[in-house]
């Protein structure tokens, strides 16, 4: 399978061309895609299953084959997918100058699933924020909408502090009220109980959630050994001069248990968590979208 | 608490190297923009922590710097339980083995000399590793076996080993002083001086060396003495041993004419209890050959036997006469030599004053008596010019034909004055080992003398003269010789008062009065019966001058010339004059050896044979040979590689044979010099000391133990802090 490198991507330039690229390369790669022809107009019947609803039931083929079947609408099987990209200051770390930012992984992350929901038919939406909300364009199934998300998430520009339990809140109840997916991108660099509670919210209205955790790998390892001053893309003022090396085993021990604590209490609400490391291939996330879109 | 190198103190300055490191270490960070700052946060605790930490660290490490400095200045102190638990101390030791040769003397096989070397080498098996020794030999001049301070223990024991026999005196001070000098520089605490000796007073306590003592002890900062152990290597020596020596031998003349009778005077003495039988003989040699035997006569006054011998040398140039008696339990003074220069006749230049050419003139009395008309081969070759003709280059220009005539002795026979060049010649002659005789008559003129050539005491004349005094024409009243005076070597043969003699018959109507007081050097050898001296002597340079208050002819109506001591007078006298330069060939210790052949000889190799050890092979490119390594005394041979063999003797130190031990006022004379001096017996008498309460104990070692121990405990620290992180 090829997969995509994004730091060699970015310099063909255009979100839109990086994310087509990931995509075809990624549906290139999955031969004999289960998925094909998923979101077409063709609706189908399918055997029913216990915990489906009876008025679902197509009691014509029930007469014909002896048999339940469900008969599937066209409108049904389309999702409205929202891509919520943090575009807080603590996203624009960039562990090397080789690798690219949080926030441009998150980039490209976001537009090669829009491109391949929009791909799927699916309607995609996207969201960006830091304390506030900086964008909003609502979720559409139409492919000429790709140009809209993809010209939006180029423009956005990290900074600002992190803030997003309060949006989330915002969102779930003015903004995203019909059922869906949400798929958040961040670091999450927030209060662990405010995020969860919004992520409750979001539960509560039954959007399927799905954390994309995205970590520079030098957050994960913290691999610096010597003394060092560390300034704070959020806000100027805040430095810290740091040994790093006696720093380093509690830094790790910190960040992990942050980090488990909200992949666990995401799970213990069903909401997927996954890891994004800057220096893994981009299109893991669209395995994951996948997956996540067969399950819904 | 002191140090003993208290400078390296200011080595404590680096103290300030760790929080220097430290706050720079601090200005120097990387910087990273950071997005999750959350996670930088640590507790208050924590942040103390590290604070406390940190600072522990360069205290440590500021200890550590500081403990260093101090264990390399040396410190030490005074208490007493840390002398009881800590390390002795390394120590420099210099032990002086005495090479004297009263330690030559031999009982049951074993020489005093063989004790101090067991004990040298006991006392080496008592040291530690570290401990460093150097090996002197006293003698008159002490040799260094080892000459600097050696932690290589093996080294000095093969020097103490191979140590030279005892030969010669001892000047102990002075090795005293090398051993204070060698162990200067050392910078351990405990520095020892061990003298190994036999416990003779000569060389220890007698006066000689009790001035030198003195002078050393004056010289000597009281803290610049280290230790000085006094070991008697043979403490069970009986006070009362008998030992037969022979004193150094003595004669008037050091320089002797061909088929000339040489007469030689010496002692057999005996040390210790009377009633010892003498030697049986006195055997003689010349030049290594047998020359006869000489029964010694019966026991004379004191122990005492006086022996007196005539030898005659046939050919000329330098011979070597000794004299020794059979080998007894010291045979350091069984032996003396005399070197002798024979000369086939000796060059005299006579100036006289009186410019007549007629046979009555002065000088023809003292050629008639030293080179007769008559006499074929006489013994003294003469050149008689007048005080006009007398140029300096006289002095210095062969008398005859052959090139070793040139002056050794120059008379000046009543001349009225002596110009300033005439007398600078003089005084250039008398520095070069020449003899001078002056004899003042009717002509000569006081102001000139006294102005020119006495100079208060200053110049080469041996006195000042006053006035003619006497009338000649007043025989009955004309002044006498005191024959009792004549105690100099050079007229003792006159000392009586038989008729027809110097002492019993000659008289003086008119004479000079001479002003010789003891401030000007010069020394009366002769006296008159009118209290004023005949003749009157003078060492200057290195030569003799004697002033004669008589012209030494006729003159003034003397009868000198008509007795028959006249001739011998005037014989005794040049002889005496000629051996001023025979000091350089019987030589104290350390005095150098300087040659320069009287023969024209070109300058050449030159081969010497000292008395110990192998021939010295020297390549003389001019003349003089200086040869300064005369330490040793014996006697020393050169020959250059013509074939001229030229001896020296080095005189030993004749006191070495009185083998009388120090008693306890000795002891304490001597300590109350050296404050530090302590007499002892054994290797442990001297190391035991090192444990007494008030020694001051280094504690470098104990400093250098919490150094480990703090180094051991910043890289515990430091691994502890590194491993937190």
């Amino acid at each position: 399978m090829t997969r995509f490198d994004p730091t060699e991507l970015r310099k063909y330039g255009g979100l839109t061309l990086i994310a087509r690229q990931i995509v075809e390369g990624f549906l290139t790669g999955v031969h004999r895609s289960p998925y094909k022809g998923f979101s077409v107009e063709f609706a189908e019947h399918r055997q029913y299953t216990p915990g489906d609803e009876i008025r679902h039931i197509d009691w014509r083929a029930v007469g014909k084959t002896d048999r339940y079947y469900v008969k599937e609408y066209e409108e049904e099987t389309n999702l409205k997918a929202y891509l919520l990209v943090d575009a807080s200051g603590s996203m624009a770390f960039r562990g090397s100058s080789k690798s690219p930012s949080k926030f441009e992984y998150a980039q490209h992350v976001a537009a090669s699933l829009a491109y391949l929901m929009l791909h799927q038919m699916d309607a995609v939406g996207l969201i960006t924020l830091d304390t506030k909300l900086r964008s909003l364009i609502p979720a559409r199934a139409n492919p000429k909408h790709l140009l809209r998300v993809l010209t939006t998430l180029e423009k956005t520009q990290p900074g600002g502090e992190t803030a997003m339990a309060p949006l989330w809140h915002e969102l779930a109840g003015h903004h995203m009220k019909r059922r869906g997916m949400i798929i958040i991108l961040s670091d999450f660099f927030d209060h662990l109980d405010d995020l969860i509670r919004a992520l409750q919210h979001l539960r509560h209205r039954n959007h399927e959630v799905v954390l994309l955790h995205v970590l520079a790998p030098e957050e994960l390892e913290f691999p610096y050994k010597r003394l060092t001053q560390f300034r704070s893309l959020e806000s100027t003022d805040h430095k810290v001069l740091v040994d790093t090396r006696r720093l380093r085993e509690d830094y790790v021990r910190n960040f992990e248990t942050f980090r488990r604590e909200l992949k666990d209490r995401a799970a213990k609400l069903r909401v997927d968590y996954h890891l994004m490391r800057t220096d893994a291939p981009v299109d893991r996330a669209l395995g994951i979208y996948l997956s996540r879109r067969q399950r819904a | 608490m002191g140090f003993l190198a208290p400078a390296l103190l200011l080595g404590l300055g680096a103290l300030v190297i760790p929080p220097i490191v430290h706050l720079l270490n601090r200005r120097r960070f990387d910087i990273v923009e950071w997005g999750a700052m959350q996670f930088l946060r640590i507790s208050e605790r924590t942040r103390k922590k590290i604070f406390l930490e940190q600072i522990l660290l360069m205290l440590l490490r500021m200890g550590l710097v500081a403990l260093l400095v101090l264990g390399v200045a040396s410190p030490w102190l005074k208490l007493p339980w840390l002398a009881k638990i800590a390390p002795a101390p390394n120590r420099d030791v210099v032990l002086i083995l005495d090479g004297s040769f009263s330690m030559g003397y031999t009982k049951d096989g074993k020489s005093a000399h063989d004790a101090a070397k067991d004990w040298a080498a006991d006392f080496l098996n008592h040291l530690q590793a570290g401990d460093a020794v150097a090996v002197l030999h006293a003698r008159q001049q002490s040799v260094p076996l080892t000459g600097y301070l050696s932690t290589n223990l093996e080294q000095a024991r093969g020097a103490i080993a191979e140590a030279p026999k005892p030969r010669g005196g001892v000047n102990m001070s002075a090795a005293v002083r090398e051993a204070i000098l060698l162990l200067k520089a050392s910078g351990k605490q405990q520095c020892d001086i061990i003298v190994l000796t036999d416990g003779q007073r000569h060389g220890w306590a007698d006066p000689k060396s009790l001035e030198r003592w003195e002078l050393l002890a004056s010289g000597t900062p009281e803290g610049d003495l280290p230790n000085l152990w006094v070991v008697n290597v043979v403490p069970d020596r009986s006070p009362d041993l008998p030992n037969w020596s022979l004193s150094p031998i003595q004669s008037s003349r050091a320089v002797a004419a061909v088929g000339r009778e040489v007469k030689f005077k010496t002692e057999l003495q005996l040390h210790g209890p009377a009633g010892q039988k003498a030697p049986d003989r006195v055997r003689v040699e010349v030049d290594g050959r047998p020359a006869g035997d000489h029964r010694p006569p019966g026991i004379a006054d004191k122990g005492r036997i006086p022996l007196t011998f005539t030898q005659r040398f046939n050919t000329p140039g330098s011979h070597l006469l000794t004299i020794s008696i059979d080998e007894d339990a010291m045979p350091g003074d069984n032996r003396q030599d005399f070197a002798v220069e024979v000369m086939p006749t000796l060059p005299v230049l006579i100036v006289d004053g009186d410019v007549r050419s007629s046979r009555t003139r002065g000088a023809d009395f003292l050629r008639d008596a030293l080179a007769p008309a008559l006499d074929t081969a006489p013994s003294f070759l003469l050149r008689i010019n007048s005080i006009a003709e007398f140029t300096p280059d006289l002095l210095a220009k062969p008398i005859g034909r052959e090139a070793n005539t040139v002056p050794r002795v120059l008379v000046m026979m009543n001349v009225p004055a002596i110009r300033p060049d005439q007398g600078q010649a003089i005084e250039a002659f008398l520095g070069a080992g020449g003899g001078v005789l002056v004899t003042l008559g009717s002509r000569a003129e006081a102001g000139g003398y006294n102005e020119e050539h006495f100079r208060d005491g200053r110049g080469w004349l041996p006195a000042r003269l006053v006035d003619p005094v006497g009338d000649e024409n007043e025989l009955e009243k004309a002044a006498r010789v005191v024959y009792s005076s004549l105690e100099s070597a050079a007229l003792e043969l006159f000392k009586n008062d038989e008729p027809g003699s110097l002492g019993g018959s000659a008289y003086f109507p008119r004479h000079w009065k001479l002003d010789a007081r003891a401030e000007t050097g010069g020394v009366p050898i002769a006296m008159l019966t009118d209290r004023n001296p005949l003749f009157v002597e003078k060492s200057f340079g290195k030569g003799r001058v004697i002033l004669s208050a008589v012209p030494l002819d006729n003159g003034w109506r003397t009868n000198l010339t008509d007795l028959g001591d006249y001739v011998r007078l005037a014989h005794e006298l040049v002889y005496y004059l000629a051996a001023a330069r025979g000091g350089d060939v019987n030589l104290e210790a350390k005095q150098p050896i300087v040659f320069r052949p009287s023969d024209g000889e070109l300058p050449g190799p030159v081969t010497i044979q000292p008395p110990d050890g192998p021939a010295r092979r020297i390549a003389v490119k001019e003349w003089p040979l200086t040869y300064d390594e005369t330490r040793d005394t014996g006697v020393y041979k050169l020959t250059t590689d013509t074939g001229k063999v030229q001896y020296y003797v080095v005189q030993p130190d004749a006191g070495e044979s009185d083998l009388t031990p120090c008693n306890d006022e000795d002891r304490e004379s001597v300590a109350r010099l050296l404050k530090t001096t302590r007499y002892v017996f054994t290797p442990r008498d001297v190391l035991s000391q090192a444990a007494d309460p008030e020694t001051r104990v280094e504690v470098w070692w104990l400093l250098l133990l919490l150094v480990i121990a703090l180094l051991a405990f910043e890289v515990w620290m430091t691994r502890r802090i590194a491993g937190a992180k």
